[in-house]
């Protein structure tokens, strides 16, 4: 699909177009809050305690003392302050650049790894694992368990035989042995079934209390939560184009496998990744908002709308702005990413093409 | 027949054995152990933590543990390391607190988001479809928490009825009436809010199903016949667009765990959610693997339940 053809699309879908201005728009602030909040010395500084400052209502203005200490803009407090006398607005701006940096890492991972899971079993689908490989292996793994779990001596013992049982598979003994005994794809897709069993929301929270609290760690468990949704979309994908004469075509003028997928392949499969992508950003800001709210998301002294929303929260009925404020942001955030997710759907479906 | 359902099975029981592998490994591989919840307690003497090695057996390999956890889950005598209690006690009690919240919060996403999905896919393009469609946009995206703040500050302020909990304190004296409208609202406002967002995700699927159906020659065919719109579209349309809802329909069972851990922890809802949510938060690693594995089993229950009914209401599925 061109650029031009994709801009006259979205232009006609004015929900869709609102979306993608509202997500861009959002996309500038959080770049800025992380231009105004960062480093030692911010311009707006997101952690100042003023005690005598606390719970001003939004549009308050500053006592003289903090206007001449601090610069604010225009004296004023712009969406007020918190029960400790911090700037609600900077806190805002750093959390958008937080929150938005969780959704695209974490997304980014899961796509990173449901397409290269997908690629593999809708390329390599047919190929066989033998009985010998797929027993050697789960000993290997069970081996490396084991020495996690320092239990050496038997786990070295398993994974030493899993890779001897490995080397020796092409012996006329094994080979004999090593029938075909399930094919890559429905062990792939075995899985993902497996990693669909668990309710994501609560594995989430599990691994989450078992780790140690950090932004990177909450990144990494929605990422690796949530990639069977775009491995199943990349396999189909992959699927009905591996028929495709243009992949004929191309592995008969002898191009790397690599070359095939990632030049060939992915970029007809990318338009569903796409889509899902997008609306993968918006539940994983959901995600983080409600990890926050339990205490359990990124921990201080990053704010994120979520953690902001969840201290306001016991301030509900005299300083209402700090639960209302982040709260409507983060609905926002999300319908543009919603609204604009919807519409790329429509723009790369061929069947509304016309 | 009965080969499918063997084979449906016996897939199923090898998946769930290795999500028993995997729940386990992800709880007992992670970093820190169940015995450091409370490092500061002077209470906490290495004899004690040794004790409790021992007496929970985690002093022995990590595969024996597995064997023997999973023997004590299926022999019932599994114990919560908080309190010594019965784990499936615990969680059969809970359990029942659950059951309200989420056979109602169900039943209302169901009524509501069928009309409203035909209607808006009947009547496409018009004002109520349109405002249907942003209404259910807001209601996708709202935080479930956030929603229920707004929920009880109206409900609170309007009604001025008490809402968390299950019921209020110190009513038991009252008539029989009052405590039964007490137990109503502190039922309805939870499950209420459980399914908006249900309500707004089923809409749009039953709308874009009904749409789809719309679209195909069997129904141009009956237009043709002359038949009258509430044929053409219940008999005809509706019957071809239900199929897929019979998945929904098995994928909506385990959302008795895992959907309801906010919600619950928000209203004080004693019940499943917020028992999963209290236990991994003490690290009580036998009520959060026996849950995980629960909703596993429920999960696989589901989609088996889901193959089942698709069998008999698809007539071109046949073995």
């Amino acid at each position: 699909m061109r650029m031009g053809e994709g801009y006259k699309l979205i232009r006609n879908d004015w929900v869709g177009f609102l979306g993608l201005c509202l997500f861009l728009c959002f996309l500038g602030i959080s770049v800025l809050g992380l231009l105004l909040t960062r480093g030692s010395e911010p311009i707006l500084d997101p952690k100042k305690v003023r005690l005598h400052e606390k719970l001003k209502p939004p549009m308050c203005k500053a006592s003289p003392e903090t206007i001449a200490n601090e610069k604010l803009p225009f004296g004023r407090f712009l969406l007020g302050t918190d029960d400790l006398g911090r700037d609600v607005f900077a806190r805002m701006l750093q959390g958008a650049y937080v929150s938005m940096s969780v959704g695209f890492v974490s997304v980014g991972i899961s796509v990173l790894i449901g397409v290269i899971i997908g690629g593999i079993s809708g390329y390599y689908g047919d190929r066989n694992i033998g009985l010998i490989t797929f027993l050697s292996l789960l000993l290997l793994i069970a081996g490396i368990i084991l020495i996690i779990s320092s239990n050496r001596s038997l786990g070295l013992l398993l994974s030493c035989l899993g890779v001897i049982s490995l080397l020796l598979k092409k012996t006329r003994f094994l080979k004999q042995m090593d029938r075909q005994f399930i094919d890559v794809d429905s062990f792939i897709m075995r899985i993902v079934d497996i990693m669909l069993c668990f309710p994501s929301f609560f594995l989430i929270l599990t691994v989450v209390v078992v780790l140690p609290p950090s932004i990177y760690n909450i990144m990494i468990v929605i990422g690796v939560t949530s990639w069977m949704g775009t491995a199943r979309f990349v396999r189909a994908e992959f699927l009905a184009l591996r028929e495709l004469d243009f992949v004929k075509a191309a592995k008969l003028l002898g191009l790397s496998d690599m070359k095939i997928i990632f030049v060939h392949m992915l970029p007809n499969a990318i338009g569903p990744v796409l889509v899902s992508a997008t609306l993968g950003v918006a539940s994983a800001i959901l995600v983080e908002a409600g990890l926050s709210f339990l205490g359990l998301g990124v921990p201080p002294p990053h704010a994120t709308w979520g953690n902001i929303l969840s201290d306001g929260k016991n301030y509900l009925f005299d300083a209402p702005w700090l639960t209302f404020i982040p709260g409507f942001t983060i609905m926002l955030v999300v319908l543009s990413f919603n609204l604009f997710g919807e519409a790329l759907r429509d723009m790369v479906n061929p069947k509304l093409k016309s | 027949m009965v080969k499918f359902i063997s084979k449906n099975l016996y897939q199923r029981a090898i998946t769930l054995f290795f999500v028993s592998i995997v729940s386990f490994l992800v709880i007992y591989l992670a970093p820190g152990k169940p015995t450091q919840v409370d490092p500061l307690n002077p209470k906490f003497t290495p004899e004690l933590v040794e004790r409790m090695r021992k007496e929970f057996n985690l002093d022995k390999p990590i595969y024996i543990q597995y064997l023997l956890f999973y023997n004590d889950l299926f022999s019932g005598k599994l114990k919560s390391w908080k309190d010594n209690q019965s784990v499936m006690k615990k969680i059969r009690d809970r359990f029942l607190n659950s059951l309200p919240l989420f056979i109602l919060g169900t039943l209302i996403t169901w009524t509501i988001s069928f009309p409203i999905g035909i209607y808006s896919a009947i009547k496409r393009g018009s004002f109520v479809d349109k405002t249907v469609s942003l209404l259910s946009y807001f209601f996708i995206s709202i935080p479930g928490f956030f929603f229920a703040y707004i929920l009880i500050v109206f409900v609170v302020k309007v009604f001025e009825v008490p809402v968390i909990g299950m019921n209020t304190f110190g009513l038991e004296e009252t008539s029989l009436l009052t405590i039964f409208m007490d137990r109503v609202w502190h039922l309805v406002i939870p499950s209420f809010l459980g399914a908006t967002g249900g309500i707004a995700i089923l809409s749009r699927y039953v709308r874009s199903q009904m749409l789809e159906v719309l679209d195909n020659e069997y129904i141009r065919t009956a237009w043709a016949k002359g038949l009258s719109p509430d044929e053409v579209y219940y008999r005809h349309a509706l019957r071809n667009a239900l199929l897929p809802f019979i998945t929904m329909f098995g994928m909506i069972i385990p959302g008795l765990i895992g959907g309801s851990v906010i919600i619950e922890s928000i209203f004080s809802w004693p019940g499943l959610g917020r028992l999963a949510y209290e236990a991994i938060m003490a690290r009580d690693y036998p009520v959060v693997l026996t849950l995980n594995f629960i909703s596993a089993c429920l999960v696989l229950l589901g989609t088996f339940l889901s193959d089942i009914l698709y069998l008999f209401a698809d007539p071109r599925i046949r073995l």
